[in-house]
């Protein structure tokens, strides 16, 4: 059911880019079970990891951007579509991938439709996760220079 | 030739019936023509067939027709006996028998072959220059139409004439046949078939008929005849080719029958020998001699064909005119008493002639004929004709010229026909006498030769008036026919009267020419001796005698009288002066009254004696003192034989010697003796006178009583004549009433026919009217029923006897009483009105609630008591059920479709608005009203995003034609509002009731509403259920991956199968939402374009990676792009493979392979584990279907993979089957259209 494995190759570990700066993932969720997962995985994995609940931040917030945006589509406080979209219409966030995150069966379309880089049905696999994020983050590598978390 | 010129118009045919001098000036024209086979009379190309019939002829007739062929060249005239007051059908009733026309004959009408022609009532029917002309009958006329045409057609025709008489009464015809056959024409006669002999036995009896058979056979024997090579119609005399044949036939007659023909006319000759060939069916006159040499009775007939001869009675008027305006006043003048009236007719045939002059002559001497004696000699050469003259016998046809006067004054009616009176017949004197051969008669005053020169040479003709000159008396006169002349003896007679064939004597001396002797044929043929030879040779002799006789009769003939039975007078010879002397008182002939007294004695005994015995009587020595001396005679009677039963006797008186006065030898004698003897010749005298006296007293009171019964005999005659005369006119009544009962026969035959036709009618209409459904009832004046049809029976459940003859208010209970349909009968009753259709619900006790029609008309329609009502009942009950409940369900529907929720809208060809349901003003606020003519284009109510929606939805409804189009659009509410409308059109253009495009618009804004947030609901619970899962999977994993790394194996290994039921919980958790959308109608499919195989590998990729055991194969045929849902069907292929792994437990290999053909895509997923049963296979696509059995039981789920999966595959337009068999292994394979060019 997962689709786009296509250029997905194997895990890189975290520990690779540890000679660099981390990598810096923020997740939109409003589940906090699903945020501490996400948590628990990419620092596992290393990476800089910054939790939201909605994407008031995007706007009303100065934040440091990441390399990564997991948006989960449906958000209490709204349509994590939109925010992808808001995202993508910016300037400065328009290069960042974003990977949608919904139980809906329609993601697929819905977050093409939105510009998101990629979809992750739930419930996944981690090991589908690590390789999105990875993939994602290795092709940002060269794309933008590094930065603390 | 036309045969105007042949019949001069001046003849007048119609009023007396001259046939014969017709038929000798066509001769003589033919004559004059040079007899050659073409010698004109066009009109006689073709033969005309006179039929008669009356009682019972028309049978005869059909029968005969249907057995003729059509096309034998003849026209058939068919002359009936109709009634004057009855309007005939017989050419109608005729046609039907033969393929022929049939033609009601008009004045005028023309003659054509091979039609049949049909008298019409009220008319005679005659026929003259080839066309047939009419005559009103008047009353009183003679009702003998078939001798009527048969004579006018006979002289025309000729052999040409044919004649037939069927069945009938009576005696009509037999002129007419003896007319066709005296002029050479054929007759027949119907035989014993005939239902009524009397015309056809008539006619047979007379001896007119050539051929007596059945109808059929006559139809043949004309076809026969016609076709014969020398049949009636040859026009060609051919006989005159075999000049030695003809030779021979008349030295047979002479030789046989004593007359020599061979100066006869030879055409009329010819044409009688070739009409006996022609009947005899000889084709050569070879064999007809050899006929007439074997055959007497042939020569028989061929000498009475011969011979034939017609006459009437009075036939030519004008020339009895003649008779007794110049004739008789000029023969009686002068005339002495006993001078008698001698009158000769040659060629007198059956007598009408001679019997017409006795008639005329009587008529004319009125009283003194009494007196005058009148001889009339009739003479012919035929004996049968002068036997038939001599009885005097005549049928009623022959006597039509006769008028009633003459025939109550002159004829006595016998066994139906008409016998002369005996007066005439004793003024006839008939015998048979060959002009030519035998001596002439003599001292004749008037002689009157009709028709007969005609037949014969010039040269016999000028012989003949040698003879009539010497018989003639110098003052006498001679009378021929109409046509013929004195030819070359106008040096013998004179011819005073231009306008009568009446010649005088001239008073020369007759050159006699006694050559009366038969010419001897040369002995070149051997005739067979026989006695007539002998009579021929013989024949010299008498008449030497005859002369000599005449001149002794002259001189010494002997006083005597001619006497009758009665003993008058008749005639005196010599001088009988002696003998007879008047009596004195009143004057008498009576012989025994003018005897002289002395004779009378023994006069009456010889008379006696001669009567009784019949033979000479002879009284020889009566003495009879005379002038002082007596004289001896003798008396003799002579009984001669007159004609006829009566007796004449002649008396010869002779006177044999004189005795003298008293011998000498007295004186001789002795004194004494002498006066003893003188004594006792005076006692013996006195006893003598005594006798003598007593003798004469005797005698005179015989006489007295003779004279007593002889008056008494008179009353007794005049007695019989008075009883004659009643039966005469009883007779008269019964003809009439015959005639009367003929047309009534033929009435009622005719009636018969069209009753058989009326029936046939009658049955027709019972079987209409039995047959029909409606009721009908007939009823008279009074509503009474006489009759009802089956229909009523049955539908009102009633039988005959309880209807008829009863009042129709009564039928049933009184049922029918009902006041309305009492007032509209009451007009057809009394106006006669009609009604029809008038409506009547009624409740019959047997049959329940009945709705009818009813309908009356009165016929016929003018007044009348037996006027009838005619009602007819048509039962609508049915038919108004049916109307009402069709209005209820009109109604209903009426009703459902204006209280529907559904707008419903009716466009025509151009979107324009042509009805629209109530329903838009609870939908849409809008009245029906407002949306009636709008067009589709011009909608202001139609979303404006959406009009181009709409108006598509017409075009491609218009574009296919009965077939639903749906669409949505949405249309705006009366208040502002915008609702989402559901439509289906239908274009139902070609039916005829709708003609249209029907719409059917559904508000479904509500729904789309509800849709919407049950849309939302499974989004939410979707994500409210998967979230929690998602944490569990992860935090499981995580969990995994931890004691992994610590190296707790077994913690590990529960945190995998805690994972495993995780994603358990996950698929039915997708399956049942899945589910949710199916059931919902909401599952949605985005379409788009994908490669299948890409798709197949990816689902087979992420497969092949949940099981170790299995190995995926792949046999995939080359790259298809197809157009679909790529998520859904990927959810099928997961689903049938993972399935494929499932229900192979031990593993082995999954075999998927794709096919492309046509335009779709066949995907078959193989595997080869437990597989399924047959009947189960046809379950496993339904909803909650689990496979039961046993070894399965750790295959649970809830039963939705399959039924989603085959929803996936039929939504998308495609298949999804099974072949399965068990322990083998399935196949799962579904189709997609490849749709890439939608």
């Amino acid at each position: 059911m997962k689709k786009k494995k296509k250029g997905v190759g194997q895990r890189r570990t975290a520990e690779k880019a540890i000679t660099g700066v981390k990598r810096k993932i923020i997740i939109i969720d409003d589940d906090p079970g699903v945020r501490d997962i996400f948590e628990i995985i990419f620092e596992k994995e290393g990476y800089c990891v910054e939790l939201k609940s909605d994407g008031h931040f995007l706007t009303h917030e100065s934040y440091q951007l990441p390399d990564l945006f997991f948006i989960d589509k449906q958000l209490s406080g709204g349509n994590g579509l939109d925010l992808c979209r808001y995202l993508k219409s910016q300037s400065k966030t328009s290069q960042i991938p974003v990977i949608m995150i919904s139980a809906a069966p329609d993601i697929a379309s819905l977050s093409k439709e939105a510009r998101a880089d990629d979809y992750l049905e739930k419930p996944f696999e981690l090991a589908h996760l690590l390789e999105l994020a990875d993939y994602y983050l290795s092709k940002r590598e060269e794309a933008l220079p590094s930065t603390n978390c | 030739m036309k045969v105007r010129k042949v019949t001069p118009g001046k003849k007048k045919r119609s009023t007396s019936r001259k046939a014969k001098p017709t038929a000798a000036n066509t001769k003589r024209q033919k004559l004059s023509a040079g007899s050659g086979p073409e010698d004109g009379k066009k009109i006689k190309s073709f033969p005309i067939v006179g039929i008669g019939g009356s009682a019972g002829g028309l049978e005869a007739f059909s029968n005969l027709l249907e057995h003729l062929p059509t096309d034998l060249g003849m026209a058939y005239i068919y002359i009936q006996h109709l009634s004057p007051s009855h309007e005939s059908f017989l050419p109608q009733i005729l046609q039907r028998k033969t393929r022929m026309p049939v033609i009601r004959v008009k004045d005028n009408t023309p003659l054509n072959k091979d039609h049949v022609y049909v008298m019409p009532a009220k008319h005679h029917i005659t026929v003259t220059d080839g066309r047939l002309k009419l005559e009103k009958i008047n009353k009183g006329d003679s009702v003998h139409a078939i001798d009527q045409f048969l004579t006018s057609l006979a002289p025309l025709y000729q052999q040409n004439a044919i004649g037939i008489i069927l069945s009938g009464t009576g005696s009509d015809g037999t002129q007419g046949l003896m007319a066709i056959k005296a002029e050479g024409g054929i007759t027949f006669a119907q035989d014993s078939t005939a239902h009524y002999m009397g015309m056809p036995n008539h006619a047979a009896d007379m001896g007119y008929v050539d051929f007596v058979m059945p109808p059929e056979k006559i139809a043949k024997e004309l076809a026969s005849l016609i076709r014969h090579p020398y049949s009636v119609t040859a026009q060609h005399d051919f006989l005159l080719e075999n000049k030695t044949g003809l030779r021979k036939i008349h030295m047979l007659m002479h030789s046989k029958r004593g007359v020599d023909f061979s100066n006869y006319k030879q055409t009329t000759i010819h044409r009688r020998i070739m009409r006996r060939m022609a009947l005899n069916k000889m084709k050569d006159l070879e064999s007809y001699l050899q006929l007439l040499k074997e055959n007497k009775q042939e020569v028989d007939a061929l000498y009475q064909d011969l011979l034939i001869t017609v006459t009437n009675f009075f036939r030519d008027p004008g020339m009895y005119q003649a008779l007794t305006n110049k004739i008789l006043p000029s023969l009686l003048k002068n005339r002495k008493p006993n001078d008698p009236i001698r009158i000769w007719i040659p060629g007198c045939a059956t007598g009408e002639e001679a019997v017409s002059f006795a008639i005329v002559l009587l008529e004319y001497l009125g009283e003194k004929a009494l007196t005058m004696q009148i001889q009339i000699f009739a003479t012919d050469l035929n004996e049968k004709a002068i036997e038939k003259a001599r009885s005097g016998i005549y049928p009623k046809t022959a006597l039509q010229n006769v008028s009633p006067q003459r025939l109550r004054r002159f004829f006595v009616k016998s066994n139906g026909n008409y016998q002369v009176i005996k007066t005439i017949r004793d003024m006839c004197i008939y015998a048979p006498h060959n002009l030519l051969k035998d001596p002439p008669f003599s001292r004749m005053d008037v002689i009157s030769c009709q028709n007969v020169l005609i037949y014969l040479e010039a040269a016999l003709q000028n012989k003949i008036m040698h003879s009539f000159h010497y018989a003639l008396k110098p003052t006498g006169y001679l009378l021929l026919g109409k046509s013929e002349t004195v030819g070359n003896a106008t040096d013998l007679f004179d011819h005073p009267s231009k306008q009568h064939k009446v010649y005088t004597k001239r008073l020369v001396n007759t050159p006699l020419q006694l050559d009366f002797s038969v010419r001897n044929y040369s002995p070149m043929i051997d005739l067979p001796e026989d006695e007539t030879r002998h009579t021929i040779t013989h024949a010299k002799e008498p008449d030497l005698e005859k002369e000599t006789d005449k001149l002794l009769l002259t001189r010494y003939v002997p006083a005597s009288v001619l006497v009758n039975k009665d003993l008058e007078i008749l005639r005196f010879r010599g001088a009988t002066s002696k003998f007879i002397e008047p009596a004195s008182g009143k004057a008498s002939l009576h012989l025994l009254k003018m005897i002289k007294e002395e004779l009378a004695f023994d006069l009456r005994t010889v008379i006696h004696h001669a009567k009784k015995e019949g033979r000479i009587a002879k009284k020889e020595g009566i003495v009879v003192g005379a002038n002082g001396g007596s004289v001896e005679i003798t008396i003799e009677v002579v009984p001669i034989k007159g004609s006829g039963r009566d007796a004449f006797y002649l008396i010869i008186f002779r006177e044999q010697a004189v005795i003298g006065a008293p011998p000498v030898a007295k004186k001789a004698a002795g004194n004494r003796a002498s006066q003893i003897n003188d004594k006792r010749i005076a006692s013996l005298e006195a006893q003598l006178k005594e006798a003598r006296d007593s003798i004469r007293i005797i005698t005179e009171d015989f006489e007295a009583t003779r004279e007593e019964l002889q008056s008494a005999n008179e009353e007794v005659l005049s007695s019989n004549e008075e009883l004659q005369s009643i039966n005469e006119e009883l007779e008269t009544s019964k003809e009439e009433l015959q005639s009367t009962n003929e047309e009534l026969t033929t009435i009622n035959e005719e009636l018969q026919l069209r009753n058989s036709e009326l029936r046939e009618a009658g049955d027709y209409a019972k079987t209409i009217l039995e047959s029909m459904h409606e009721s009908l009832l007939i009823m008279n004046y009074n509503l009474k029923v006489k009759n009802a049809n089956r229909g009523f029976y049955q539908t009102f459940q009633v039988t005959p006897e309880e209807t008829e003859g009863l009042f129709l208010y009564e039928l049933g209970d009184r049922q029918w009483d009902i006041p309305e349909l009492r007032k509209q009968l009451k007009m057809v009753q009394t106006r006669g009105i009609s009604f029809t259709d008038f409506e009547v619900t009624y409740n019959f006790p047997h049959i329940g609630r009945k709705t009818m029609l009813l309908n009356a008309h009165r016929f016929p329609l003018k007044e009348g008591s037996d006027t009838m009502i005619m009602l007819t009942m048509r039962d609508t009950t049915e038919r108004r059920q049916m109307i009402e409940t069709l209005k209820e369900n009109e109604e209903r529907f009426r009703l459902l479709i204006q209280n529907a929720s559904d707008i419903i809208t009716v466009f025509d060809r151009d979107g324009t608005v042509k009805y629209e349901s109530s329903a838009i003003e609870h939908v849409l606020g809008h009245k029906a009203e407002e949306r009636v003519g709008r067009n589709i284009n011009m909608d202001p109510i139609v979303h404006p995003d959406d009009l181009k929606i709409k108006v598509g939805l017409l075009k491609e409804s218009i574009a296919r034609p009965k077939e639903n189009v749906y669409g949505e659009f949405r249309l705006r509410h009366k208040d502002g509002s915008y609702r989402m409308i559901d439509a289906i059109f239908r274009n139902l253009l070609d039916d005829k009731k709708i003609n249209g495009i029907i719409a059917n618009y559904r508000d479904v804004t509500e729904r789309k509403t509800l849709e919407q947030q049950k849309d939302e609901f499974i989004g939410i619970a979707s994500h409210e259920l998967k979230t929690p899962v998602t944490s569990i999977k992860a935090y499981a994993q995580i969990l995994e991956s931890m004691f992994l790394k610590v190296n707790d194996k077994k913690s590990a290994e529960l945190l995998g199968k805690m994972n495993q039921q995780v994603d358990r919980l996950t698929t039915l958790i997708v399956d049942l939402l899945d589910f949710t959308r199916i059931e919902g109608g909401k599952l949605k499919f985005r379409e788009e374009e994908y490669e299948m195989n890409e798709l197949i590998d990816e689902i087979t990729e992420e497969m092949q990676r949940t099981s170790v055991k299995h190995t995926i194969e792949k046999k995939l045929d080359q790259p298809v792009k197809i157009r679909g849902d790529r998520y859904r069907t990927g959810q099928v292929l997961t689903n049938l493979i993972s399935n494929a792994i499932k229900y192979s437990p031990d593993g082995g290999k999954v075999i998927v392979s794709s096919k492309a053909q046509d335009s779709t895509i066949t995907i078959n997923i193989q595997d080869f584990g437990i597989g399924i049963e047959q009947e189960m296979a046809r379950k496993v696509f339904d909803r909650f279907f689990r496979i039961t059995q046993p070894t399965l039981n750790t295959f649970a789920g809830l039963g939705l993979g399959l039924y989603i999966a085959a929803e996936f595959v039929r939504r998308q337009d495609g298949k999804i089957w099974v072949k399965s068999t068990k322990n083998k292994g399935s196949t799962f394979s579904f189709s997609l259209p490849v749709n890439t060019n939608k």
